[in-house]
């Protein structure tokens, strides 16, 4: 059987190609990784319409085939069919933002003479449009020598005009793919070419992106901007914790009502304890804050979907220069709030080595949606739910300070890396600043879907395998009928925290967060999921002690100087696994992982300690 | 600025005898990054990249270069 062709969508940052890619194939795409690298891979199914079906790429944004990033790299080298686990496109779908013709085409003409088969995307042409600009794609066309249609992704138009011409311009099934050619090395004549067939194709221009720049006015000023950044930072973080109020309920309560269920269907036994107190308290206490996750998720797509994330980049580059960084890292950093992951990913669009590894090493700093748990768990334990002047709940201002925290440690940590292992080079900031959009629905429930899939994959797997593991090591060996210890203390998992419990008793940790620390180890939120098992385990069959929440019960078990190192210490906690694994793929080697979990582990160590002899010299 | 931010400068329009428009400069007490209008498009620099840009200004007095 013949195989699908592949399209590549590729053309600068901003030309809208992800948008065109999510309208051209909906929910039907996978987004991966290329073999080797960190650069995603997002992969889709297209129906041609004449019964073929063709498998199209959404390609990183890049400004030319002159690469000077990973992810630009790998754009040069699927183009140049040198990419390992990607073929050679069959066709090239160049995307253009017709309101930035002149520059956008000059990139178009050097992909264009890689002589591969080509249909030009004039995307976004309402914006230009609103902007006062009026093309003549007929004329481009003819100058470019390729088919030339005018889209509009996120509102659909276009879209069939441009499948047509996919079909009509892909070679036949049986056709070797043809060598790409060198790249074109005459840059300036490019531009020059570029520049004369954008004023043909004009036919009537007004002074451009007047609502831009209105709203830049005010969002890039320099004293309101700082201070709308901060305040849009403030709203986000007070959002996740009221907007999942309710859905964190419902969750709560379909999990009461399966534990309920099980405990009714199956006898008493080993299965179902291990179902009950393993499987639904601990995969459960983490499933229950997809809400909070997802309301983060849902911020940092709309930032970046409406144009403002690299207005924030903007900003923060003075700031971010203090700390030897530049205001790119920024955005992965921001994104470093939702995961680590995804963040060190987002590094790949820094061009300087050094500036790139910083980065990375400090992206773990970033408050991660995993602490959002652990940091729920302990502010609803132990802070008091009231509203302080002007609305701001107090929860929620701990929360942000916590952020804060994170942020802070993360540039004195910059700075010191910048003076230290990692000196030299940096501080490169060229972006271009997008026209502000209006973000489709459809666009931003996609991401969300695929944000949350990977949450429950996770859950369902290393949170389900670690929590199990957990039970089973809390659960076992069981204490003699008449034994005074308690059966957690007594268990395997009792016993490995009775040997943490002497080194982290200075820094005011009980034996049941030595127990928690171990397998947080794999997944940060694992931690609220073996104190809740562990909690199930121990009140077991004394059903008043059942009936207090497991917040209660820290409250009545630990003291306010212990929860507050305890929050201390996943401020810095060492990463996840996950996140030592992709920073070990980031960084090529074993070296630059180990030194991020040592200095981690010593931060997050003596954070927790100041804090809890802080707290205990303070009476609280 | 190094060789490769001097291409990339260029590959964002910003080449010898562009016209650019300075549009907005960050920070309060030290100059932050700079965005400046370069044909239709918005291009965000650093302070120090801006500073090794030569201009010229269409001013009739402004016929000296000068850095952004």
């Amino acid at each position: 059987m013949a195989r699908a062709p592949l399209i590549a969508l590729v053309g600068n940052p901003n030309a809208g190609k992800s948008a065109l890619f999510n309208a051209l194939t909906g929910a039907r795409q996978k987004v991966g990784n290329y073999p080797g690298v960190t650069v995603e891979r997002k992969l889709g199914q297209l129906a041609l319409g004449d019964g073929r079906t063709a498998d199209i790429v959404d390609l990183p944004g890049t400004y030319s085939l002159d690469a000077k990033s990973p992810d630009e790299q790998v754009t040069r080298d699927v183009l140049f069919g040198r990419q390992h686990g990607e073929r050679q496109p069959d066709l090239l779908v160049i995307v253009l933002d017709a309101a930035n013709l002149d520059n956008h085409l000059r990139f178009a003409l050097e992909l264009i003479a890689l002589g591969r088969p080509c249909v030009v995307a004039l995307n976004m042409v309402d914006l230009a449009s609103r902007d006062g600009l009026e093309l003549d794609p007929a004329r481009l066309a003819e100058d470019l020598g390729v088919p030339v249609i005018a889209t509009v992704a996120v509102r659909r138009r276009g879209l069939d005009e441009l499948r047509a011409a996919m079909m009509a311009a892909l070679p036949a099934a049986d056709m070797p793919a043809a060598p790409a050619a060198s790249p074109a090395h005459d840059q300036p004549g490019l531009r020059r070419e570029a520049a004369r067939i954008a004023t043909r194709a004009i036919i009537a221009e007004t002074p451009s992106r007047r609502l831009t720049a209105r709203i830049d006015r005010i969002v890039l000023h320099p004293l309101l901007g700082p201070l709308i950044l901060l305040g849009l930072l403030f709203v986000i973080f007070q959002a996740v914790f009221s907007w999942s109020e309710t859905p964190i309920a419902m969750i709560e309560e379909a999990f009461a009502a399966l534990e309920s269920l099980i405990e009714a269907t199956l006898p008493p036994g080993f299965l179902t304890n291990l179902l009950t107190q393993g499987v639904i308290a601990g995969v459960g206490s983490v499933v229950v804050f997809l809400p909070q996750i997802l309301i983060l998720f849902f911020f940092i797509l709309m930032l970046e979907a409406t144009g403002y994330m690299t207005r924030a980049a903007f900003l923060m580059d003075g700031l971010m220069a203090r700390a030897g960084l530049s205001g790119r890292a920024f955005i992965p950093l921001l994104s470093s709030f939702a995961c680590a992951v995804p963040g060190i990913m987002a590094t790949r669009t820094i061009a300087d080595p050094k500036d790139r590894l910083t980065t990375i090493l400090i992206a773990p700093l970033m408050t991660c949606s995993a602490r959002l748990p652990v940091y729920t768990l302990i502010i609803g334990a132990f802070i008091p739910n009231r509203t302080l002047a002007g609305g701001i709940g107090l929860q929620g201002l701990v929360l942000f300070s916590l952020y804060v925290a994170g942020i802070v440690g993360a540039v004195v940590v910059a700075v010191l890396l910048r003076m230290g292992v990692v000196k030299g080079g940096g501080g490169s900031f060229l972006m271009e600043l997008p026209k502000y959009q209006m973000p489709l629905l459809r666009d931003v429930l996609i991401g969300l879907w695929q944000r949350a899939a990977i949450f429950l994959k996770r859950a369902g797997t290393i949170i389900f395998y670690t929590t199990v593991l957990l039970w089973l090591l809390l659960s076992f060996p069981k204490p003699p009928a008449d034994s005074a210890v308690s059966p957690v203390n007594y268990s395997a998992a009792g016993r490995i925290a009775n040997v943490l419990e002497p080194v982290l008793r200075p820094i005011g940790f009980n034996h049941e967060i030595a127990l928690a620390l171990i397998p947080a180890m794999a997944a940060r939120e694992v931690a609220v999921s073996a104190l809740a098992t562990a909690n199930a385990i121990e009140t077991s069959g004394d059903e008043d002690a059942t009936a207090h929440s497991l917040a209660e019960r820290l409250r009545g078990r630990w003291s306010l100087p212990t929860a507050l190192a305890f929050l201390a210490w996943f401020v810095f906690a060492p990463q996840c696994i996950s996140t030592i694994a992709i920073t070990r793929r980031e960084t090529n080697g074993w070296r630059w992982p180990l030194f991020m979990v040592g200095y981690l582990f010593v931060l997050a160590y003596v954070a927790a300690g100041i804090v809890f002899w802080t707290a205990t010299a303070a009476g609280l | 600025m190094s060789a490769a931010d001097g291409a990339r400068l260029r590959e964002l329009g910003l080449d010898e005898g562009a016209s650019i428009e300075l549009l907005h400069r960050a920070g309060w007490l030290k100059p932050g990054a700079h965005a400046c209008r370069v044909g239709r498009m918005i291009v965000a620099m650093s302070a120090a990249h801006a500073a090794a840009i030569s201009v010229r200004t269409d001013h009739p007095a402004g016929d000296a270069a000068a850095p952004i």
